[in-house]
């Protein structure tokens, strides 16, 4: 039984490589007493996150953000958490008016504990998803471990692989791109029609949605 | 991901804040083939529009077969109804993988709170809904226009016969037995009435004894019906000669007997009562009263959900009736039968259900004496106009003297006509085709449409020119067999019912069909074996859902109080599922027109 319990408590923390593994696990420790320690407890619900990120790396790194919750049925678009992250001073403002246009963000915050706080505890400890999600998390990792100590030590889905694997099973000839919209159309949903974040979190929402459903009617 | 398609109804009435608002405000939800959106008694939380699947309305206490209530396909809506509802009646289901946009209810109210024009939309459309459902629910029973068109012996009672020698007790004991308040005696050959009231009075105020035999107190004065008269008949003829039951009659024997009580069930709503006025008006003023209601009583029809065939039977027949009441209070009746006033174009087919204009024309039998027939005429088109029907702008009316003559004048015409085979002599023809008889001797007329059979039946010539009409106005469907959709609307008439009604009406020549009514010159051609039943079928309901959608917009212009009608109907305020019929009762149109070039050889013309 405790057994069991223990397997549960740690069950996130079996995703990824040992490096990471260790890293989590002494993040955890260090983050006892903090106000974040919550963040590291595994998690029981339903619902997952769906991340985007869109970095644009210079000496000041310009990060634009989009977290979307979802559960099984519905991809809450309504709250999602969407802003660029930049150091508002010192970045540089034409990339800043970038990404605001094109990623569809219209709030710029600068990269504090408080916002970056901010953002974890919007994530909780529900797992991420997203379209190769461990590219995306780099740089949003190291602005987190930077101000807050940590990375986001949430498990972690990446859809692109769910995507291959669920493809690879259907045609094991097939050829596989990692581009999100060949995907979507592959699964027949309806196409991105910006290259927003939120679209993009919203995107790999559905198609992580959709491709449970497959591996469910496939058991 | 949140690119909602807000360029259509009803997001058009929001302004770019409120339409902002619903970017920001809306999630997405996926579901599954089969899976339950919105269960039947589920609280409405919020509002859905699809953006790519299929979604169907079910209502489970229906039977399987016809529980499908309503389609929903990519950019429609559901779900909104239920919030204002407070909990949804139907069950919505996903009838393929859907992608749904899901507006909370929060801020659905608080968009009708701020725009009010979007709430409106949905109201209508609430009503609009419980209409659809109480023309499907008159489908299946009895529709009230059936009431109206109720023949006597749809509502006889069997007659309760005795011998006249019986005596009173046995008569007492029989009207017990049989649950009936009147009895029938015969003596002589002749038919008695016996009623409670009769036997009562007997009784107590004459001197009769129970031994009495029954003749004595029985009447002999008797009002008597056919069976085939209409039921309001009956009823107008017991208000006319105050007594509470009628004998029905055919051919000398005894049939059965109606009573007030069992008429007056049948009528249980007001705006029947036009047609009984109609037949007990005695002076031009009393007709024109009830003339002037006849709109009233198409909204009852139409809001009660009567099928429109009916309705349209109904109109025919009380339009009829005013017409013959005016003839015969403006023409002598010296000339009634040596003289036919015949209607034409759509007052002709009996589908004509507002009063349009006026097409009608006299025919005088050749021998005839009537030198005063020009100021009797004109002053009946006058009575006309005045009843509502307004004067023709074409000047197909009995004041013009062109469309008064006699058979042989007429016959004379007709000869013309078929020999010129220009624009006007084909329209001609076309409108004399749909004659129909409502005053005077309709021999008459008989003897003229004969002729026009014989002149043009057989002239393959005359059909071809005749049919080509049929084509002239292109059906509004896309190359990819979708409907048009422009911003004014489509011309159902030139689109839709003209088609139908032309075409109709060149078989019906060619194969000398005496019918007028386009839905019974169908029947007959199916019968004839010229059309294969199911394409007959189609062709009616096609033209009936034509009809419809234009008699709406013609009633919606009725309450506007504009002159102007239009047949004008705008593609994008239809429901999806009225969409869909319409496209295929297009699809419909298009077949039957490609039927016409091939059998009448118009491919070239």
């Amino acid at each position: 039984m405790s057994g069991m319990r223990w397997l549960d408590r740690h069950v996130s923390l079996f995703s990824g490589s040992l490096r990471t593994l260790l890293q989590r696990e002494s993040d955890r420790r260090r983050c006892v007493g903090s106000p974040y320690a919550w963040l590291f407890q595994p998690y029981m619900g339903e619902e997952q996150v769906a991340l985007a990120c869109y970095a644009s790396a210079s000496e000041h790194p310009v990060i634009s953000v989009a977290a979307v919750v979802l559960n099984q049925r519905h991809v809450q678009t309504s709250r999602a958490w969407v802003a660029t992250i930049a150091n508002t001073r010192s970045a540089n403002s034409a990339m800043l008016r970038r990404h605001h246009q094109v990623y569809g963000t219209t709030v710029a915050l600068s990269p504090s504990a408080e916002n970056l706080g901010a953002l974890a505890e919007f994530i909780g400890n529900r797992p991420l998803i997203g379209w190769q999600i461990e590219r995306s998390l780099d740089q949003l990792n190291m602005l987190f471990k930077e101000e807050l100590g940590f990375g986001l030590p949430n498990a972690q889905v990446d859809v692109a692989k769910l995507h291959h694997r669920q493809l690879r099973r259907l045609h094991p000839q097939v050829d596989v791109s990692n581009d999100l919209g060949e995907a979507l159309e592959r699964w027949q949903l309806p196409a991105m029609n910006s290259h927003g974040v939120l679209s993009e979190a919203a995107a790999s929402a559905l198609l992580y949605i959709r491709l449970q459903r497959e591996t469910a009617q496939v058991a | 991901m949140v690119e909602v398609e807000l360029s259509q109804l009803p997001f058009t009435l929001l302004d770019e804040e409120g339409r902002d608002y619903v970017r920001r405000g809306v999630d997405l939800a996926y579901f599954d083939r089969d899976e339950i959106i919105l269960e039947t008694g589920q609280a409405g939380e919020s509002m859905f529009l699809i953006h790519k699947g299929e979604v169907a309305e079910i209502d489970p206490t229906l039977p399987a077969s016809s529980a499908r209530i309503g389609h929903y396909t990519a950019g429609d809506l559901f779900g909104a109804i239920s919030i204002l509802n407070g909990k949804s009646r139907y069950r919505f289901q996903a009838e393929q993988e859907s992608l749904c946009y899901i507006m909370p209810k929060a801020l659905f109210m608080q968009l009708c709170r701020h725009y009010p024009d979007f709430e409106n939309f949905f109201k209508q459309t609430l009503s609009h809904k419980t209409r659809l459902l109480s023309e499907k629910r008159a489908e299946g029973g009895v529709t009230m226009a059936g009431f109206m068109l109720a023949k006597v012996s749809e509502c006889m009672r069997e007659p309760l016969l005795m011998e006249a020698t019986a005596d009173i007790a046995s008569a007492v004991a029989q009207l017990n037995d049989s649950h009936a308040d009147s009895l029938l005696v015969n003596t002589h050959g002749k038919h008695g009435m016996v009623t409670k009231t009769d036997l009562l009075n007997g009784l107590v105020l004459g001197n009769c004894t129970n031994a009495t035999p029954v003749e004595e107190v029985a009447h002999f004065s008797l009002v008597t019906v056919t069976p085939d008269q209409y039921l309001f008949e009956a009823l107008v003829l017991m208000t006319r000669h105050k007594v509470a039951r009628v004998v029905v009659v055919e051919q000398e024997a005894l049939k059965g007997v109606v009573e007030l009580t069992d008429v007056l069930s049948y009528f249980s709503s007001r705006s029947y009562v036009v047609s009984l006025q109609i037949e007990q008006a005695n002076d031009l003023d009393a007709l024109a009263t009830a003339s002037h209601r006849t709109p009233e009583l198409v909204k009852a029809l139409m809001a009660q959900g009567v099928k429109l065939r009916f309705a349209m039977d109904l109109l025919a027949a009380l339009n009829g009736r005013i017409m013959s009441k005016a003839w015969s209070f403006t023409v002598d009746e010296a000339h009634h039968n040596d003289s036919c006033m015949m209607v034409m174009g759509s007052e002709g087919r009996g589908e004509q259900i507002l009063k349009t204009d006026q097409d009608n024309g006299l025919i005088l039998a050749d021998d005839t004496q009537w030198p005063d027939v020009a100021e009797q005429m004109q002053t009946l088109t006058k009575t006309l106009i005045q009843l509502g029907y307004p004067p023709c702008p074409g000047n197909i009316m009995v004041s013009n003297p062109e469309w008064v003559g006699t058979v042989s004048q007429w016959k004379k015409n007709i000869v013309k006509w078929a020999s010129a085979r220009d624009g006007d002599s084909l329209m001609k023809l076309a409108i004399l085709l749909d004659a129909h008889a409502v005053g005077g001797n309709p021999t008459l007329l008989e003897s003229v449409r004969e002729e026009l059979f014989e002149r043009c039946s057989r002239d393959e010539l005359l059909l071809s020119y005749f049919a080509r009409t049929a084509l002239r106005f292109s059906t509004p469907l896309t190359l990819f067999g979708s409907l048009k959709k422009p911003q004014h609307g489509i011309d159902i008439k030139k689109g839709g019912i003209f088609p139908i009604v032309h075409g109709v009406r060149t078989m019906a020549l060619e194969r000398r069909i005496k019918a007028t009514s386009t839905l019974d010159r169908l029947d007959a051609l199916a019968t004839d074996g010229r059309l294969d039943r199911r394409f007959a079928d189609d062709l009616g309901e096609a033209l009936a859902l034509f009809t419809e959608l234009r008699l709406k917009q013609q009633l919606q212009e009725l309450d506007g109080a504009s002159d102007t009608r239009t047949n004008r109907v705008v593609v994008q305020e239809l429901s999806s599922l009225e969409r869909d019929l319409l496209r295929e009762a297009m699809h419909i149109v298009k077949d039957f027109k490609q039927r016409l070039s091939h059998r009448y050889h118009l491919e070239y013309s």
